[in-house]
């Protein structure tokens, strides 16, 4: 029993285009960071369908994947952040519902778990109100950032935009984002 | 403090193995048959779950008269699988219709004209009543020159009742425009009023349409059945094989011979009603799906929209509902239906892919075998010579 040496992803879904099985491998790779990026954005509920669409999308596409011009992660996030765009007001009131947690507790368990964890920081609500408050694209960013932990490089790849957009586009929403955590802001 | 940290910590949503593994098996499902087109997809993978009746009254009464027969391959005798020198009435049917399928004339355009259904029973003080929800329904316009394009539109139609009983019980129960339902696992609301018409979806490349094959490819795909089964049913496909090529466990009930043969059913469902495939290869693949084991021919049947058809389908399959979901506990317990592919006898077109309810039980109790649980019902599709489009009255 010789085990198979591990095929890096991009060969993986080159190898998908003629032999579609080996999709499923792509998706048992890359389904715990895809889940955690679209679930973070959308709620576990939302994510579900979104996640799984955006590897049947994938799955669809692999022929057009070009190794040339990225990394199958940063492909999935791009896929991925298409459909969440498809769900703004999910993930809107998602944000706002995070925000009100703070004060009148809320039923629920997992959000009583989130509020605890965050307002031990004492920062909840207003942070889940400042990323509310962002704009689509400086949100896209930030959570590229945040709960996909790409670079600046990748994720001009994903959305398409200039090197340097990427970090005007962070710096621009951090102000925002300090500015509402900011301890004079209470909450 | 590190507001990047601090987000990622907000908004942690520890993945569930459900969502893992629900994610996983629409991915398996889409590799092992590959539907049409972006939105397509999603919807024309033929139902898991399940829909309503029709005609219910038709079709429960289709089945009890059916004359039911599994075959041999029906290029060696016509008659070949008839039990102790009978005549199989049912495999005469579906091979007539088979025969019609192979003289259609083919043209510029393909178009498919689909709609999708899933049945609820609403309880209510008054005597329950079936409706035919969360109705969607796709036309596809394909040039098939090199390079055309391929246009989709959508509509969902709302729902509606099935039976005329079921509409009679509807009213005494005061004609609610708003009825909500258990799915699967949450609650839905319908609106009885509500209609859409058709609206542009996009458009799609041929290569996004045909998934797994190009034009070429299935224009030369093989119109013996035999041979045509071995591409069409390739092991490698099914759903227990790709767990097993994964190193996992094979649940039991994905070797049963039921399963197997309503996974048959529809592969050969995606082929013969989202693809352009030629008349004579049509033909083929019906009879090489009469041919599989577990596969059973039925001379008479109705379909979701009322059509008297001929159809192939698989054994009765046990699915129990239990309130792991969160299931309100008068829907829980167990049922059987079967899965059937529906043809016109005159034509052969496909008709309709049904998942027929066989013995009631659970969220079906009082429902009678015939009843429909979910469907795709392909209202009209063929070729044609100028630009195809949806038509105008309905959505």
């Amino acid at each position: 029993m010789t085990a198979a040496p591990e095929i890096d992803d991009a060969a993986l879904v080159t190898a998908s285009r003629d032999d579609p099985d080996r999709f499923t491998d792509v998706y048992d790779r890359h389904f715990p960071v895809i889940h955690r990026y679209v679930a973070g954005r959308l709620g576990a509920q939302a994510a579900e369908d979104v996640v799984a669409e955006t590897f049947l999308a994938a799955f669809r596409r692999r022929a057009t994947f070009d190794p040339a011009k990225g990394d199958v992660r940063p492909w999935l996030f791009g896929i991925a952040t298409n459909l969440v765009a498809q769900h703004r007001r999910a993930e809107t009131r998602r944000y706002r519902a995070l925000a009100r947690l703070g004060a009148e507790p809320d039923a629920g368990g997992h959000e009583d778990r989130v509020a605890t964890a965050v307002s031990a920081a004492g920062m909840r609500p207003s942070l889940a109100r400042a990323l509310a408050g962002l704009s689509r694209k400086e949100r896209d960013v930030v959570l590229l950032v945040a709960l996909a932990e790409l670079s600046h490089q990748e994720i001009a790849a994903v959305l398409g935009i200039p090197f340097g957009t990427v970090g005007s586009r962070l710096n621009r929403a951090r102000k925002k984002l300090r500015a509402a955590l900011a301890p004079t802001q209470g909450d | 403090m590190d507001e990047m940290k601090a987000i990622a910590e907000m908004l942690n949503e520890p993945p569930t193995q459900k969502a893992a593994d629900e994610g996983r098996r629409r991915l398996r499902r889409e590799i092992a048959n590959p539907s049409a087109g972006r939105r397509a997809r999603a919807r024309f993978g033929w139902p898991f779950k399940a829909g309503l009746g029709i005609v219910a009254v038709g079709a429960a009464a289709a089945v009890a008269v059916s004359v039911i027969g599994s075959g041999t391959r029906p290029s060696e005798s016509g008659q070949a699988g008839a039990p102790q020198g009978e005549i199989d009435l049912g495999r005469q049917a579906v091979l007539v219709a088979a025969e019609n399928a192979a003289k259609q004339e083919t043209g510029k355009y393909f178009f498919a004209n689909h709609v999708s259904g899933q049945s609820y029973v609403v309880p209510a003080g008054t005597g329950a009543y079936a409706i035919d929800g969360a109705r969607s329904a796709t036309f596809v316009a394909a040039g098939l020159e090199p390079g055309a394009k391929v246009t989709y539109y959508e509509s969902f139609p709302g729902p509606r009742t099935w039976t005329p009983a079921d509409e009679a019980a509807w009213k005494k129960a005061g004609s609610p425009s708003k009825i909500k339902v258990w799915s699967s696992d949450k609650w839905l609301t319908f609106d009885m009023a509500k209609k859409a018409p058709w609206k542009l979806d996009g458009v799609n490349t041929q290569k996004e349409w045909l998934g797994r094959y190009t034009l070429e490819e299935l224009q030369n795909l093989p119109t013996d059945p035999e041979k045509l089964a071995e591409e069409a049913f390739d092991p490698a496909t099914t759903e227990a094989e790709m767990l097993r090529s994964r190193g996992l466990d094979v649940p039991a009930h994905l070797k049963t011979e039921e399963f197997v043969a309503a996974e048959k059913i529809r592969m050969v469902g995606w082929r013969l009603s989202d693809l352009p495939v030629p008349p004579k290869v049509r033909s083929a693949l019906m009879k090489a799906l009469m041919a599989e084991p577990g596969v059973q021919a039925v001379g008479e049947t109705t379909d979701p929209l009322g059509r008297k058809g001929v159809a192939l389908t698989s054994g009765s399959r046990t699915t129990t509902v239990t309130g792991e979901f969160g299931t309100p506990p008068g829907q829980r317990g167990a049922y059987g239906s079967r899965m059937e592919l529906v043809f016109d006898k005159a034509t052969g077109n496909a008709l309709a892919m049904q998942n027929v309810l066989t013995k009631p039980g659970g969220p079906y109790k009082d429902r009678e075998p015939g009843f429909v649980i979910d469907y795709t019902a392909i209202r009209d599709m063929g070729w044609s010579d100028t630009e195809p489009a949806p038509p105008r009255d309905a959505s």
